[in-house]
């Protein structure tokens, strides 16, 4: 239980329960998360066969439905 | 009764938390969503404590104390220990947490989320429980704790002899709701990975909105979403991994506390999965190593360091003592059935014998067709069957689109940033690295052996996006959440599939309907034991009706025939009378065995199931319940007695 003002001070309270919530630095960077996480996903959906899959089981689905 | 003692064990388990929680934050301004995690955290060790100190008593041979009941007792012996002892105002706690709650609940990505999986439990609960390791032996081991209130191995082989924290939490929810109520309750442990994984964000320096979105993109992958829906043992040793993980890089109570909380939560894991020993071992270095530095005026000495670690490693093994000792004493290692490499050696602890690890390497190959395909697996995701995605399948969009972006973004900027939430990040990435590391040289890749390392992304993805520029955030946000819906409208639509083709279409609504077994297994007299030659997914089934029955396992079935030892189905066996009877077998299941007999028993068949439910075609094997009757001549006696 010591130094109990000094661990207060640097605790996760202000961390996680923050109101302000402001980020911890300038952003660094930029652009750069949005344009890889744009084109991973679309490289994902262009070749991950679980989507396929998936696609052709909704294509089923609904033909079976239909009658 | 039982019913009303398992609310109320609930009730003391919540209050003795509260208790212990307003004495570990004291008059410190802790974050509600730490409070939550110290709150679940503590209400989970107080239920599992219990449940360990009556699996003690139980060690004393013919004491099955395992029960609600007398955990009711020692919870109120607890509960009144905690009234006298930690007098603390509960309702401030109750007041801050439920705050807490709301603001999760108004963030429209959580909201979306929780939707969801409150739809899919919902659909869930109008069948059984489901999923293969369920059935085989997380729910067998559950009607074992409940048939005997012992905390024993369910029998000698090697899937049977785990640690079985599932199985107890399985337990105690069979006593508390009807069956098909328990299909959802894996739900529950979802709240403390959202959670742990929130605060370890918010630790990496991630914003709230960040945060929120990766706890919710955590549960768009397929294998934890679809997990959520069977009782896999993996969500609680997932959440419980990231809550030690939690602790043991959190600040913001007292060190030793957060110590002690993070050995018991690492403890708790293991007694859900032994893989997250490794969880253990590289949470026990951070511990060590503790360089998240607290503040220049506050630097910790070695002998600080080996103190806490020393707390760690005691509460960790604590926490899992009973399966330790359990297994020490049972199987001679206490690890049993798993070989400690070096360690076991030099302490000579048996090996498991029926544990074949020829496979081992060749298990990969329902996933990848060729070990190189682990680097792109989260973005092709193929499998063997086509089963893309299930509990043991798929990583999804979300993860795919953010994950090794974000591992390369935060190892190339290494050194950006400051303090405390860098050394975080650090310590987050050198975690996921030694998790899929050791994964790795372990050469059984099966994903869902590496999901610990999954949460540990998480946070490095929220940083990653709190770092975007403001202008490119709404757009990221974006592509996020759709990533999220998408993946979790997947694993909705499986589930409304699943319900729509066995519930309304086929109408398979009463258990042997729905787990497709001949209806005579619910109807058999009090004391049936029935010897499981059809295979191990039929262990849970055939508990039948109201969990009446005792079952034979497969594997066990294989021991007593004189089969070599092992997992599969047999295809053939020869049947003795004297080992059937001294074994107290009643009937048999088989789906196409072809069965010898000694001449001194007959087989008299009581029920069959040889069509296809969904679609009236004949089944190759068709699924027999037979009832063993023994000879009674004086040459049969004689002849079981000399056997």
């Amino acid at each position: 239980m010591k130094n109990l003002s000094k661990e207060t001070a640097s605790s996760v309270a202000e961390i996680v329960g923050r109101k302000d919530d402001p980020v911890e630095e300038v952003p660094l960077l930029g652009k750069i998360p949005t344009c890889l996480f744009v084109a991973s996903l679309l490289f994902y959906l262009l070749v991950s066969e679980g989507i396929r899959n998936y696609l052709s089981f909704l294509l089923a689905a609904a033909k079976r439905l239909m009658g | 009764m039982t019913m009303l003692a398992c609310v109320l064990y609930l009730c003391l388990c919540g209050f003795v938390a509260l208790r212990l929680l307003g004495r570990i934050v004291g008059m410190r301004q802790v974050g509600i969503a730490m409070r939550l995690q110290l709150f679940m955290a503590l209400a989970c060790i107080v239920f599992y404590s219990n449940f360990f100190l009556l699996g003690y008593l139980s060690m004393v041979p013919g004491e099955g104390v395992v029960n609600v009941g007398y955990a009711l007792v020692m919870a109120a012996l607890m509960a009144s220990a905690a009234w006298v002892f930690l007098p603390v105002p509960q309702a401030a706690m109750l007041t801050g947490m439920a705050g807490g709650a709301g603001m999760l609940a108004s963030n429209r990505t959580v909201a979306g989320t929780a939707l969801v999986f409150a739809a899919a439990g919902v659909v869930s609960m109008f069948g059984f429980p489901q999923g293969f390791e369920v059935s085989a032996y997380h729910l067998p081991t559950a009607v074992e704790i409940l048939r005997t209130a012992t905390l024993q191995a369910w029998d000698g082989n090697f899937p049977h002899t785990f640690p079985a924290n599932a199985s107890i939490f399985w337990a105690f929810f069979l006593s508390l709701f009807p069956e098909r109520v328990v299909s959802s309750v894996n739900l529950l442990l979802l709240f403390p990975l959202v959670v742990g994984t929130y605060t370890l964000s918010r630790l990496a320096g991630a914003d709230r909105n960040a945060s929120l979105l990766v706890s919710c993109g955590l549960l768009s992958v397929p294998m934890i979403a679809f997990s959520s829906v069977e009782l896999s043992a993996d969500i609680g040793g997932i959440a419980f991994i990231v809550l030690a993980m939690s602790f043991a890089l959190g600040q913001g109570i007292e060190r030793r506390a957060a110590m002690a909380l993070a050995g018991a939560c690492a403890g708790l894991a293991f007694g859900f999965k032994s893989v997250h020993l490794i969880g253990m071992a590289c949470i026990g270095l951070v511990v060590l190593a503790d360089p998240v530095s607290p503040g220049l005026e506050e630097r910790r000495t070695w002998r600080d360091k080996i103190l806490h670690a020393a707390i760690f490693s005691g509460t960790a093994v604590l926490a899992c003592s009973f399966w330790l000792v359990r297994n020490y004493l049972s199987f001679d290692n206490p690890f049993y059935p798993v070989s400690l490499p070096l360690v076991g050696e030099l302490a000579g602890w048996a090996k498991a014998a029926d544990v074949d690890l020829t496979q081992r390497h060749a298990l990969q190959f329902e996933w990848v067709r060729s070990p190189g395909e682990w680097l792109v697996y989260p973005w092709i995701e193929w499998h063997v069957l086509g089963q893309n995605y299930k509990h043991s399948s798929g990583l999804g969009a979300f993860f795919a689109a953010t994950v090794p972006a974000s591992l390369a973004l935060v190892a190339a900027s290494g050194f950006a940033g400051k303090g405390r939430a860098r050394q975080v990040r650090w310590i987050l990435l050198l975690a996921v690295v030694f998790v899929i590391g050791t994964w790795w040289l372990l050469d059984d890749h099966q994903p869902r052996y590496a999901l610990a390392g999954i949460p540990y992304c998480m946070p490095l993805v929220a940083w990653v996006v709190s770092q975007a520029h403001v202008r490119w955030r709404p757009l990221l946000n974006g592509v996020l959440a759709l990533s999220i819906a998408l993946m979790l409208g997947v694993f909705l639509s499986r589930e409304l599939a699943l319900f729509a083709n066995k519930i309304l279409l086929s109408g398979q609504t009463t258990r042997s309907l729905y787990y497709e077994y001949p209806e005579a297994v619910d109807a058999l007299p009090a004391g049936a034991r029935i010897l499981n030659l059809a295979g191990r997914t039929w262990h849970y089934p055939l508990a039948g009706e109201g969990l009446r029955n005792e079952v034979v396992s497969t594997p066990e079935a294989r021991r007593m025939l004189g089969l070599p030892p092992g997992l599969g189905t047999p295809r053939a066996a020869a049947l003795q009378s004297a080992v059937l009877r001294e074994r107290g077998v009643s009937h048999l299941f088989v789906t196409g065995a072809v069965l010898r007999l000694d001449g001194c028993l007959d087989l008299e068949e009581q029920g069959r199931l040889d069509r296809n439910p969904h679609n009236g075609v004949l089944l190759a094997s068709p699924r027999i319940l037979y009832a063993v009757r023994y000879r009674t001549g004086t040459e049969c006696r004689v002849h079981d007695a000399g056997a």
